[in-house]
Protein backbone atom coordinates (compact mmCIF):
# COMPACT_ATOMS: atom_id res chain seq x y z
CA UNK A 1 0.00 0.00 0.00
CA UNK A 2 2.80 2.35 0.91
CA UNK A 3 4.47 2.09 -2.48
CA UNK A 4 1.22 2.95 -4.19
CA UNK A 5 1.20 6.28 -2.42
CA UNK A 6 4.71 7.05 -3.70
CA UNK A 7 5.34 8.24 -7.25
CA UNK A 8 4.69 5.74 -10.04
CA UNK A 9 2.27 3.42 -8.29
CA UNK A 10 2.46 -0.35 -7.87
CA UNK A 11 3.70 -1.11 -11.38
CA UNK A 12 6.70 1.20 -11.06
CA UNK A 13 7.42 -0.15 -7.61
CA UNK A 14 7.34 -3.72 -8.87
CA UNK A 15 9.64 -2.77 -11.72
CA UNK A 16 12.11 -1.16 -9.32
CA UNK A 17 12.11 -4.22 -7.11
CA UNK A 18 12.77 -6.51 -10.04
CA UNK A 19 15.64 -4.34 -11.24
CA UNK A 20 17.09 -4.29 -7.74
CA UNK A 21 16.82 -8.06 -7.45
CA UNK A 22 18.72 -8.50 -10.72
CA UNK A 23 21.39 -6.00 -9.58
CA UNK A 24 21.88 -7.93 -6.36
CA UNK A 25 22.87 -11.03 -8.33
CA UNK A 26 25.53 -9.14 -10.29
CA UNK A 27 28.55 -9.75 -7.99
CA UNK A 28 28.40 -13.56 -8.12
CA UNK A 29 27.39 -14.41 -11.69
CA UNK A 30 30.27 -15.07 -14.07
CA UNK A 31 30.47 -15.52 -17.80
CA UNK A 32 32.30 -18.58 -19.13
CA UNK A 33 33.68 -18.93 -22.63
CA UNK A 34 33.85 -22.66 -23.26
CA UNK A 35 32.43 -23.04 -26.75
CA UNK A 36 34.04 -20.54 -29.07
CA UNK A 37 32.21 -17.26 -28.94
CA UNK A 38 28.97 -18.32 -27.29
CA UNK A 39 29.52 -17.56 -23.64
CA UNK A 40 27.51 -19.28 -20.96
CA UNK A 41 26.75 -18.47 -17.32
CA UNK A 42 28.16 -19.71 -14.03
CA UNK A 43 27.58 -19.01 -10.35
CA UNK A 44 30.25 -18.37 -7.70
CA UNK A 45 28.83 -21.01 -5.39
CA UNK A 46 31.44 -20.88 -2.66
CA UNK A 47 35.00 -19.65 -2.30
CA UNK A 48 37.06 -21.16 -5.11
CA UNK A 49 34.08 -22.94 -6.72
CA UNK A 50 32.08 -21.90 -9.78
CA UNK A 51 29.07 -24.02 -10.80
CA UNK A 52 27.98 -24.24 -14.45
CA UNK A 53 25.82 -26.40 -16.71
CA UNK A 54 27.79 -29.40 -17.97
CA UNK A 55 26.35 -29.39 -21.49
CA UNK A 56 27.48 -25.82 -22.13
CA UNK A 57 31.15 -26.57 -21.36
CA UNK A 58 32.15 -28.06 -24.68
CA UNK A 59 35.89 -27.65 -24.12
CA UNK A 60 37.64 -29.60 -21.40
CA UNK A 61 40.41 -27.06 -20.74
CA UNK A 62 41.35 -23.47 -21.48
CA UNK A 63 38.01 -22.03 -20.42
CA UNK A 64 37.88 -18.30 -19.81
CA UNK A 65 35.94 -17.16 -16.76
CA UNK A 66 35.01 -13.48 -16.67
CA UNK A 67 34.13 -11.93 -13.34
CA UNK A 68 31.75 -8.97 -13.02
CA UNK A 69 34.70 -6.73 -12.09
CA UNK A 70 36.29 -7.45 -15.46
CA UNK A 71 38.95 -9.89 -14.20
CA UNK A 72 39.55 -12.97 -16.36
CA UNK A 73 40.91 -16.37 -15.43
CA UNK A 74 41.71 -19.36 -17.59
CA UNK A 75 40.74 -22.71 -16.02
CA UNK A 76 39.89 -26.35 -16.79
CA UNK A 77 36.82 -28.31 -15.77
CA UNK A 78 37.37 -29.83 -12.31
CA UNK A 79 34.41 -32.19 -12.45
CA UNK A 80 31.38 -33.05 -14.54
CA UNK A 81 28.12 -34.84 -13.86
CA UNK A 82 26.21 -35.46 -17.09
CA UNK A 83 23.44 -37.03 -14.98
CA UNK A 84 22.44 -33.77 -13.33
CA UNK A 85 24.00 -31.57 -16.05
CA UNK A 86 26.22 -29.82 -13.50
CA UNK A 87 29.93 -29.05 -13.73
CA UNK A 88 32.40 -27.50 -11.31
CA UNK A 89 35.31 -25.17 -12.00
CA UNK A 90 37.95 -24.62 -9.34
CA UNK A 91 39.61 -21.25 -9.44
CA UNK A 92 40.78 -18.40 -7.25
CA UNK A 93 37.65 -16.35 -6.61
CA UNK A 94 39.47 -14.07 -4.18
CA UNK A 95 37.36 -12.08 -1.77
CA UNK A 96 34.41 -11.89 -4.15
CA UNK A 97 30.96 -12.53 -2.72
CA UNK A 98 29.38 -15.95 -3.17
CA UNK A 99 25.78 -16.67 -4.09
CA UNK A 100 23.24 -16.45 -1.24
CA UNK A 101 21.57 -19.84 -1.46
CA UNK A 102 18.31 -20.73 0.19
CA UNK A 103 18.51 -24.45 0.87
CA UNK A 104 15.29 -24.37 2.89
CA UNK A 105 13.28 -22.62 0.18
CA UNK A 106 9.97 -24.22 -0.76
CA UNK A 107 9.36 -22.98 -4.29
CA UNK A 108 5.70 -23.02 -5.30
CA UNK A 109 3.98 -23.08 -8.68
CA UNK A 110 3.16 -19.55 -9.76
CA UNK A 111 5.88 -17.93 -7.65
CA UNK A 112 7.48 -14.96 -9.43
CA UNK A 113 11.11 -15.73 -10.21
CA UNK A 114 14.01 -14.42 -12.25
CA UNK A 115 16.47 -16.34 -14.38
CA UNK A 116 19.72 -14.40 -14.62
CA UNK A 117 22.76 -14.99 -16.78
CA UNK A 118 25.85 -13.13 -17.92
CA UNK A 119 26.82 -12.61 -21.51
CA UNK A 120 30.48 -11.50 -21.57
CA UNK A 121 30.41 -7.96 -22.90
CA UNK A 122 26.76 -7.21 -22.55
CA UNK A 123 26.47 -7.78 -18.85
CA UNK A 124 23.53 -9.39 -17.11
CA UNK A 125 20.52 -10.84 -18.84
CA UNK A 126 17.34 -11.46 -16.96
CA UNK A 127 14.05 -13.15 -17.65
CA UNK A 128 11.03 -12.73 -15.43
CA UNK A 129 8.53 -15.51 -15.15
CA UNK A 130 6.90 -17.92 -12.80
CA UNK A 131 7.67 -21.36 -11.53
CA UNK A 132 5.54 -23.39 -13.91
CA UNK A 133 5.27 -26.38 -11.64
CA UNK A 134 6.90 -28.12 -8.72
CA UNK A 135 7.16 -31.86 -8.21
CA UNK A 136 8.92 -34.33 -5.98
CA UNK A 137 12.14 -36.22 -6.52
CA UNK A 138 12.75 -37.23 -10.13
CA UNK A 139 15.18 -39.23 -12.19
CA UNK A 140 16.94 -37.70 -15.17
CA UNK A 141 17.30 -39.73 -18.34
CA UNK A 142 20.95 -40.22 -17.41
CA UNK A 143 20.20 -41.71 -14.04
CA UNK A 144 20.76 -38.80 -11.67
CA UNK A 145 18.31 -38.26 -8.87
CA UNK A 146 17.12 -34.65 -8.54
CA UNK A 147 15.56 -33.77 -5.20
CA UNK A 148 12.76 -31.64 -6.59
CA UNK A 149 11.27 -30.94 -9.98
CA UNK A 150 11.17 -27.20 -10.72
CA UNK A 151 9.65 -26.40 -14.10
CA UNK A 152 10.38 -22.93 -15.47
CA UNK A 153 7.90 -20.70 -17.25
CA UNK A 154 10.14 -17.93 -18.57
CA UNK A 155 12.25 -17.33 -21.64
CA UNK A 156 15.40 -19.36 -21.94
CA UNK A 157 17.74 -16.82 -23.50
CA UNK A 158 21.10 -17.97 -24.97
CA UNK A 159 23.65 -18.52 -22.21
CA UNK A 160 20.86 -19.04 -19.67
CA UNK A 161 22.01 -22.54 -18.65
CA UNK A 162 24.31 -22.48 -15.63
CA UNK A 163 22.78 -19.24 -14.36
CA UNK A 164 20.73 -19.00 -11.18
CA UNK A 165 16.99 -19.04 -10.60
CA UNK A 166 16.35 -16.41 -7.93
CA UNK A 167 13.33 -15.41 -5.90
CA UNK A 168 12.06 -11.92 -5.18
CA UNK A 169 14.75 -11.51 -2.50
CA UNK A 170 17.50 -12.44 -5.02
CA UNK A 171 18.18 -15.68 -3.19
CA UNK A 172 19.21 -18.68 -5.29
CA UNK A 173 16.51 -21.35 -5.64
CA UNK A 174 18.48 -23.43 -8.12
CA UNK A 175 20.68 -23.58 -11.22
CA UNK A 176 18.88 -23.34 -14.55
CA UNK A 177 19.45 -25.65 -17.48
CA UNK A 178 17.85 -26.56 -20.75
CA UNK A 179 20.01 -29.70 -20.91
CA UNK A 180 17.81 -32.05 -18.89
CA UNK A 181 14.49 -31.77 -20.70
CA UNK A 182 13.87 -31.38 -24.38
CA UNK A 183 10.67 -29.50 -23.77
CA UNK A 184 11.46 -26.81 -21.24
CA UNK A 185 13.99 -25.33 -18.90
CA UNK A 186 14.22 -26.70 -15.39
CA UNK A 187 16.04 -25.54 -12.27
CA UNK A 188 18.21 -27.96 -10.31
CA UNK A 189 17.34 -27.31 -6.67
CA UNK A 190 19.95 -26.05 -4.21
CA UNK A 191 20.08 -29.27 -2.17
CA UNK A 192 20.94 -31.31 -5.29
CA UNK A 193 23.52 -28.74 -6.44
CA UNK A 194 25.23 -28.84 -3.04
CA UNK A 195 25.38 -32.63 -3.05
CA UNK A 196 26.76 -32.79 -6.59
CA UNK A 197 29.25 -29.94 -6.03
CA UNK A 198 30.65 -31.73 -2.98
CA UNK A 199 31.20 -34.95 -5.01
CA UNK A 200 32.61 -33.12 -8.03
CA UNK A 201 35.05 -31.00 -6.06
CA UNK A 202 36.28 -34.01 -4.08
CA UNK A 203 36.39 -36.62 -6.86
CA UNK A 204 35.74 -35.04 -10.24
CA UNK A 205 32.77 -37.32 -10.83
CA UNK A 206 29.60 -38.35 -9.01
CA UNK A 207 29.64 -41.87 -7.62
CA UNK A 208 26.58 -44.01 -8.27
CA UNK A 209 25.64 -47.27 -6.64
CA UNK A 210 26.05 -50.45 -8.69
CA UNK A 211 24.78 -54.02 -8.45
CA UNK A 212 26.23 -55.38 -11.69
CA UNK A 213 22.99 -56.84 -13.03
CA UNK A 214 20.92 -56.57 -16.21
CA UNK A 215 17.23 -56.39 -15.40
CA UNK A 216 13.96 -57.02 -17.18
CA UNK A 217 10.76 -55.48 -15.80
CA UNK A 218 7.81 -57.76 -15.27
CA UNK A 219 4.37 -57.76 -13.73
CA UNK A 220 3.87 -60.09 -10.78
CA UNK A 221 0.80 -62.35 -10.79
CA UNK A 222 -1.80 -61.31 -8.23
CA UNK A 223 -1.89 -64.69 -6.47
CA UNK A 224 1.85 -64.54 -5.82
CA UNK A 225 1.67 -60.97 -4.53
CA UNK A 226 -1.09 -61.97 -2.20
CA UNK A 227 0.44 -65.22 -0.93
CA UNK A 228 3.92 -63.73 -0.41
CA UNK A 229 2.67 -60.30 0.73
CA UNK A 230 4.63 -58.43 -1.94
CA UNK A 231 3.77 -54.73 -1.85
CA UNK A 232 4.50 -53.73 -5.45
CA UNK A 233 2.77 -54.80 -8.66
CA UNK A 234 5.99 -55.48 -10.52
CA UNK A 235 9.56 -56.62 -10.13
CA UNK A 236 12.85 -56.72 -12.00
CA UNK A 237 14.06 -60.09 -13.23
CA UNK A 238 17.82 -60.62 -13.29
CA UNK A 239 18.73 -61.54 -16.86
CA UNK A 240 22.44 -60.84 -16.58
CA UNK A 241 24.89 -60.96 -13.67
CA UNK A 242 28.36 -59.47 -13.84
CA UNK A 243 30.81 -62.11 -12.65
CA UNK A 244 32.33 -61.11 -9.34
CA UNK A 245 30.09 -58.02 -9.25
CA UNK A 246 28.33 -56.77 -6.10
CA UNK A 247 25.11 -58.74 -6.73
CA UNK A 248 26.98 -61.96 -7.59
CA UNK A 249 29.02 -61.66 -4.37
CA UNK A 250 25.78 -61.22 -2.44
CA UNK A 251 24.41 -64.52 -3.78
CA UNK A 252 21.95 -63.07 -6.30
CA UNK A 253 21.23 -65.60 -9.08
CA UNK A 254 20.05 -65.38 -12.66
CA UNK A 255 16.31 -65.64 -12.75
CA UNK A 256 15.82 -63.97 -9.35
CA UNK A 257 13.20 -61.23 -9.40
CA UNK A 258 14.04 -58.17 -7.30
CA UNK A 259 10.91 -57.04 -5.47
CA UNK A 260 12.28 -54.88 -2.65
CA UNK A 261 15.37 -53.07 -1.44
CA UNK A 262 15.72 -52.53 2.31
CA UNK A 263 12.05 -53.44 2.68
CA UNK A 264 10.80 -50.85 0.21
CA UNK A 265 9.19 -52.13 -3.01
CA UNK A 266 11.15 -51.97 -6.27
CA UNK A 267 8.79 -52.17 -9.22
CA UNK A 268 10.83 -50.73 -12.07
CA UNK A 269 14.26 -49.51 -13.17
CA UNK A 270 13.54 -45.94 -12.07
CA UNK A 271 12.76 -47.06 -8.53
CA UNK A 272 16.00 -49.04 -8.34
CA UNK A 273 18.10 -46.22 -9.83
CA UNK A 274 16.72 -43.73 -7.35
CA UNK A 275 17.90 -46.03 -4.54
CA UNK A 276 21.38 -46.39 -6.00
CA UNK A 277 22.56 -42.81 -5.42
CA UNK A 278 25.96 -41.70 -4.13
CA UNK A 279 24.97 -42.37 -0.53
CA UNK A 280 24.35 -46.07 -1.30
CA UNK A 281 27.96 -46.79 -2.36
CA UNK A 282 29.68 -49.12 0.11
CA UNK A 283 26.51 -49.75 2.12
CA UNK A 284 25.20 -53.24 2.76
CA UNK A 285 21.55 -53.41 1.75
CA UNK A 286 18.95 -56.16 2.04
CA UNK A 287 17.59 -57.15 -1.35
CA UNK A 288 14.41 -59.21 -1.42
CA UNK A 289 14.14 -61.48 -4.44
CA UNK A 290 11.49 -63.84 -5.67
CA UNK A 291 13.25 -67.15 -6.34
CA UNK A 292 10.91 -69.75 -7.75
CA UNK A 293 7.80 -69.37 -5.61
CA UNK A 294 9.33 -67.99 -2.43
CA UNK A 295 11.03 -64.84 -1.20
CA UNK A 296 14.73 -64.90 -0.41
CA UNK A 297 16.70 -62.16 1.38
CA UNK A 298 20.16 -61.38 0.03
CA UNK A 299 22.60 -58.99 1.65
CA UNK A 300 24.53 -57.05 -0.97
CA UNK A 301 27.32 -54.54 -0.48
CA UNK A 302 26.55 -51.86 -3.06
CA UNK A 303 29.51 -51.21 -5.37
CA UNK A 304 30.42 -48.13 -7.38
CA UNK A 305 29.20 -47.93 -10.95
CA UNK A 306 32.27 -48.19 -13.18
CA UNK A 307 32.91 -45.24 -15.47
CA UNK A 308 33.75 -46.79 -18.80
CA UNK A 309 34.57 -43.43 -20.23
CA UNK A 310 37.44 -42.84 -17.81
CA UNK B 1 11.18 -97.62 -19.09
CA UNK B 2 9.64 -95.16 -16.68
CA UNK B 3 12.00 -94.43 -13.80
CA UNK B 4 10.64 -94.87 -10.31
CA UNK B 5 10.03 -91.33 -9.14
CA UNK B 6 10.60 -92.12 -5.50
CA UNK B 7 14.01 -93.62 -6.25
CA UNK B 8 14.88 -90.65 -8.45
CA UNK B 9 14.11 -88.26 -5.62
CA UNK B 10 16.24 -90.18 -3.14
CA UNK B 11 19.20 -90.37 -5.45
CA UNK B 12 19.63 -86.60 -5.82
CA UNK B 13 22.36 -85.04 -3.72
CA UNK B 14 20.72 -83.02 -0.94
CA UNK B 15 18.39 -80.73 -2.85
CA UNK B 16 16.89 -77.75 -1.05
CA UNK B 17 13.63 -78.82 0.60
CA UNK B 18 11.71 -76.07 -1.21
CA UNK B 19 13.38 -76.57 -4.59
CA UNK B 20 11.32 -76.02 -7.74
CA UNK B 21 10.26 -79.45 -9.02
CA UNK B 22 10.65 -80.15 -12.74
CA UNK B 23 9.52 -82.87 -15.13
CA UNK B 24 11.60 -83.11 -18.31
CA UNK B 25 9.93 -84.09 -21.58
CA UNK B 26 12.31 -84.89 -24.46
CA UNK B 27 12.25 -87.44 -27.26
CA UNK B 28 15.81 -88.68 -27.09
CA UNK B 29 17.64 -90.18 -24.12
CA UNK B 30 20.62 -87.90 -24.84
CA UNK B 31 18.45 -84.78 -24.60
CA UNK B 32 16.79 -85.99 -21.42
CA UNK B 33 20.14 -86.72 -19.79
CA UNK B 34 21.57 -83.39 -20.93
CA UNK B 35 18.71 -81.32 -19.58
CA UNK B 36 18.66 -83.33 -16.36
CA UNK B 37 22.36 -82.71 -15.75
CA UNK B 38 21.97 -79.03 -16.58
CA UNK B 39 19.17 -78.59 -14.06
CA UNK B 40 20.65 -80.87 -11.41
CA UNK B 41 23.65 -78.54 -11.17
CA UNK B 42 21.35 -75.95 -9.62
CA UNK B 43 20.47 -76.56 -5.96
CA UNK B 44 17.21 -74.61 -6.26
CA UNK B 45 15.81 -77.05 -8.82
CA UNK B 46 14.87 -80.71 -8.37
CA UNK B 47 14.18 -82.95 -11.37
CA UNK B 48 11.41 -85.34 -10.35
CA UNK B 49 11.31 -87.36 -13.54
CA UNK B 50 11.55 -87.41 -17.31
CA UNK B 51 9.26 -88.51 -20.11
CA UNK B 52 9.82 -89.30 -23.80
CA UNK B 53 6.37 -88.47 -25.22
CA UNK B 54 3.21 -86.48 -24.44
CA UNK B 55 1.31 -89.52 -23.12
CA UNK B 56 4.02 -90.46 -20.67
CA UNK B 57 4.40 -86.80 -19.73
CA UNK B 58 0.73 -86.53 -18.89
CA UNK B 59 0.84 -89.70 -16.82
CA UNK B 60 3.95 -88.63 -14.87
CA UNK B 61 2.68 -85.09 -14.38
CA UNK B 62 -0.42 -86.49 -12.74
CA UNK B 63 1.55 -88.79 -10.44
CA UNK B 64 4.49 -86.55 -9.54
CA UNK B 65 2.75 -83.14 -9.56
CA UNK B 66 5.81 -81.21 -10.74
CA UNK B 67 5.69 -77.40 -10.62
CA UNK B 68 7.27 -77.06 -14.05
CA UNK B 69 7.35 -79.06 -17.28
CA UNK B 70 10.47 -78.49 -19.39
CA UNK B 71 9.50 -79.61 -22.89
CA UNK B 72 12.02 -80.01 -25.74
CA UNK B 73 9.96 -79.40 -28.87
CA UNK B 74 6.35 -78.32 -29.33
CA UNK B 75 5.42 -81.77 -30.74
CA UNK B 76 5.89 -83.15 -27.21
CA UNK B 77 3.47 -80.77 -25.50
CA UNK B 78 0.70 -82.75 -23.82
CA UNK B 79 -2.55 -81.51 -25.36
CA UNK B 80 -6.22 -81.61 -24.62
CA UNK B 81 -8.47 -80.41 -21.83
CA UNK B 82 -7.25 -83.06 -19.40
CA UNK B 83 -3.55 -82.34 -19.82
CA UNK B 84 -3.72 -80.51 -16.53
CA UNK B 85 -1.44 -77.59 -17.18
CA UNK B 86 -1.12 -74.39 -19.15
CA UNK B 87 -3.42 -72.32 -16.99
CA UNK B 88 -2.36 -69.90 -14.28
CA UNK B 89 -3.37 -72.36 -11.59
CA UNK B 90 -1.78 -75.40 -13.22
CA UNK B 91 1.73 -76.53 -13.97
CA UNK B 92 4.24 -74.04 -15.41
CA UNK B 93 5.58 -74.91 -18.85
CA UNK B 94 8.90 -73.97 -20.40
CA UNK B 95 9.19 -74.91 -24.06
CA UNK B 96 12.42 -75.23 -26.02
CA UNK B 97 11.53 -74.73 -29.66
CA UNK B 98 12.71 -72.89 -32.74
CA UNK B 99 9.16 -71.89 -33.69
CA UNK B 100 8.54 -69.42 -30.92
CA UNK B 101 5.70 -67.76 -29.09
CA UNK B 102 2.44 -67.01 -30.86
CA UNK B 103 1.13 -70.54 -31.37
CA UNK B 104 1.78 -71.46 -27.76
CA UNK B 105 -0.25 -69.15 -25.60
CA UNK B 106 -0.34 -70.13 -21.98
CA UNK B 107 3.29 -71.26 -21.92
CA UNK B 108 5.41 -69.55 -19.29
CA UNK B 109 8.43 -69.28 -21.57
CA UNK B 110 9.52 -70.32 -25.05
CA UNK B 111 13.28 -70.48 -25.54
CA UNK B 112 15.32 -71.40 -28.61
CA UNK B 113 16.77 -74.97 -28.46
CA UNK B 114 20.27 -73.49 -28.21
CA UNK B 115 19.39 -71.33 -25.18
CA UNK B 116 22.16 -70.93 -22.63
CA UNK B 117 21.84 -73.02 -19.48
CA UNK B 118 21.39 -69.88 -17.38
CA UNK B 119 18.46 -68.88 -19.58
CA UNK B 120 16.81 -72.28 -19.13
CA UNK B 121 17.38 -72.16 -15.36
CA UNK B 122 16.03 -68.61 -15.20
CA UNK B 123 12.93 -69.63 -17.15
CA UNK B 124 12.34 -72.68 -14.92
CA UNK B 125 12.53 -70.50 -11.80
CA UNK B 126 10.16 -67.99 -13.37
CA UNK B 127 7.68 -70.69 -14.41
CA UNK B 128 7.72 -72.21 -10.93
CA UNK B 129 6.77 -68.80 -9.62
CA UNK B 130 3.92 -68.49 -12.10
CA UNK B 131 5.70 -65.81 -14.16
CA UNK B 132 5.67 -65.42 -17.92
CA UNK B 133 9.01 -64.44 -19.42
CA UNK B 134 10.58 -64.05 -22.82
CA UNK B 135 14.26 -64.31 -23.76
CA UNK B 136 16.14 -61.02 -24.00
CA UNK B 137 17.58 -59.97 -27.35
CA UNK B 138 21.22 -60.97 -27.33
CA UNK B 139 23.92 -58.38 -26.87
CA UNK B 140 27.60 -58.78 -26.33
CA UNK B 141 28.24 -59.91 -29.89
CA UNK B 142 26.63 -63.31 -29.41
CA UNK B 143 25.25 -64.03 -32.84
CA UNK B 144 22.72 -66.56 -31.57
CA UNK B 145 19.26 -65.54 -30.48
CA UNK B 146 15.61 -65.50 -31.34
CA UNK B 147 15.76 -62.07 -32.94
CA UNK B 148 19.22 -61.74 -34.50
CA UNK B 149 18.22 -58.66 -36.49
CA UNK B 150 17.78 -56.67 -33.30
CA UNK B 151 20.81 -58.01 -31.45
CA UNK B 152 23.36 -55.32 -30.68
CA UNK B 153 27.02 -56.01 -31.44
CA UNK B 154 29.56 -55.96 -28.61
CA UNK B 155 30.76 -52.55 -29.79
CA UNK B 156 27.23 -51.20 -29.91
CA UNK B 157 26.57 -52.37 -26.36
CA UNK B 158 29.77 -50.60 -25.31
CA UNK B 159 28.67 -47.38 -27.02
CA UNK B 160 25.16 -47.67 -25.53
CA UNK B 161 26.64 -48.01 -22.03
CA UNK B 162 28.74 -44.90 -22.59
CA UNK B 163 25.66 -43.05 -23.86
CA UNK B 164 23.96 -44.07 -20.62
CA UNK B 165 26.72 -42.29 -18.72
CA UNK B 166 25.84 -39.15 -20.64
CA UNK B 167 29.16 -39.00 -22.48
CA UNK B 168 29.21 -36.89 -25.65
CA UNK B 169 30.18 -38.45 -29.00
CA UNK B 170 33.60 -36.80 -28.89
CA UNK B 171 34.48 -38.47 -25.59
CA UNK B 172 33.09 -41.84 -26.70
CA UNK B 173 35.20 -41.59 -29.85
CA UNK B 174 38.45 -40.74 -28.07
CA UNK B 175 37.93 -43.39 -25.36
CA UNK B 176 37.28 -46.13 -27.90
CA UNK B 177 39.96 -44.88 -30.28
CA UNK B 178 37.52 -44.44 -33.17
CA UNK B 179 36.32 -41.40 -35.12
CA UNK B 180 33.24 -39.36 -34.22
CA UNK B 181 31.84 -40.40 -37.57
CA UNK B 182 32.04 -44.06 -36.58
CA UNK B 183 30.41 -43.28 -33.23
CA UNK B 184 27.50 -41.64 -35.06
CA UNK B 185 27.24 -44.70 -37.29
CA UNK B 186 27.08 -46.98 -34.21
CA UNK B 187 24.47 -44.76 -32.58
CA UNK B 188 22.28 -44.74 -35.70
CA UNK B 189 22.44 -48.54 -35.74
CA UNK B 190 21.65 -48.74 -31.99
CA UNK B 191 18.62 -46.46 -32.38
CA UNK B 192 17.34 -48.46 -35.32
CA UNK B 193 17.83 -51.84 -33.65
CA UNK B 194 16.16 -50.73 -30.43
CA UNK B 195 13.43 -48.81 -32.26
CA UNK B 196 14.38 -45.64 -30.39
CA UNK B 197 13.91 -42.11 -31.67
CA UNK B 198 16.48 -40.43 -29.42
CA UNK B 199 19.57 -41.15 -27.33
CA UNK B 200 17.48 -40.83 -24.20
CA UNK B 201 14.95 -43.35 -25.44
CA UNK B 202 17.74 -45.71 -26.49
CA UNK B 203 19.17 -45.60 -22.97
CA UNK B 204 15.75 -46.26 -21.44
CA UNK B 205 15.12 -49.20 -23.78
CA UNK B 206 18.66 -50.51 -23.21
CA UNK B 207 18.00 -50.52 -19.46
CA UNK B 208 14.72 -52.39 -19.89
CA UNK B 209 16.42 -55.02 -22.01
CA UNK B 210 19.14 -55.52 -19.47
CA UNK B 211 21.88 -54.28 -21.82
CA UNK B 212 22.84 -51.50 -19.43
CA UNK B 213 23.80 -52.91 -16.05
CA UNK B 214 22.64 -51.34 -12.82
Amino acid sequence: MKSQLQGGGAFAALSREITEAVERTDPWIVSIDARGGFPTSGVVWSEGIVVAANHTLVREGDLTVRFPDGARTSVGVAGRDPGSDLAVLKLDTGKRPTAPVDAAAEPAAGELVLAVGRNSEHGLRASLGVIGGVGGQWQTARGASIDRYILLDLSTFPGFSGGPLVDAEARVLGINTTGLSRHSGVAIPVSTVERVVKELSERGHVRRGYLGVGLYPLALPAHLRASLKIEGDGGLMIIGVEEGGPAARGGILLGDVIVALDGKPIEDHEALQSRLGTESVGKRLAITVLRGDRLVQASVEIGERPARGQ
Amino acid sequence: MIPDPAALGRDRAAPEPEAATVLIVAASAVERAGLERLLAANPGIRVVGSARDPLEARELARRLAPEVLLVAGSALLPRGPDSGFGGAAGVGVVLLDREAAAAHRGLNAVLPPDAASREIIGAVYAAAGGLFVSPAPRGGGAARGARPETALTAREVQVLRMMAEGLPNKTIASDLGITSHTVKFHIASILSKLGASSRTEAVTLGLRRGLILL
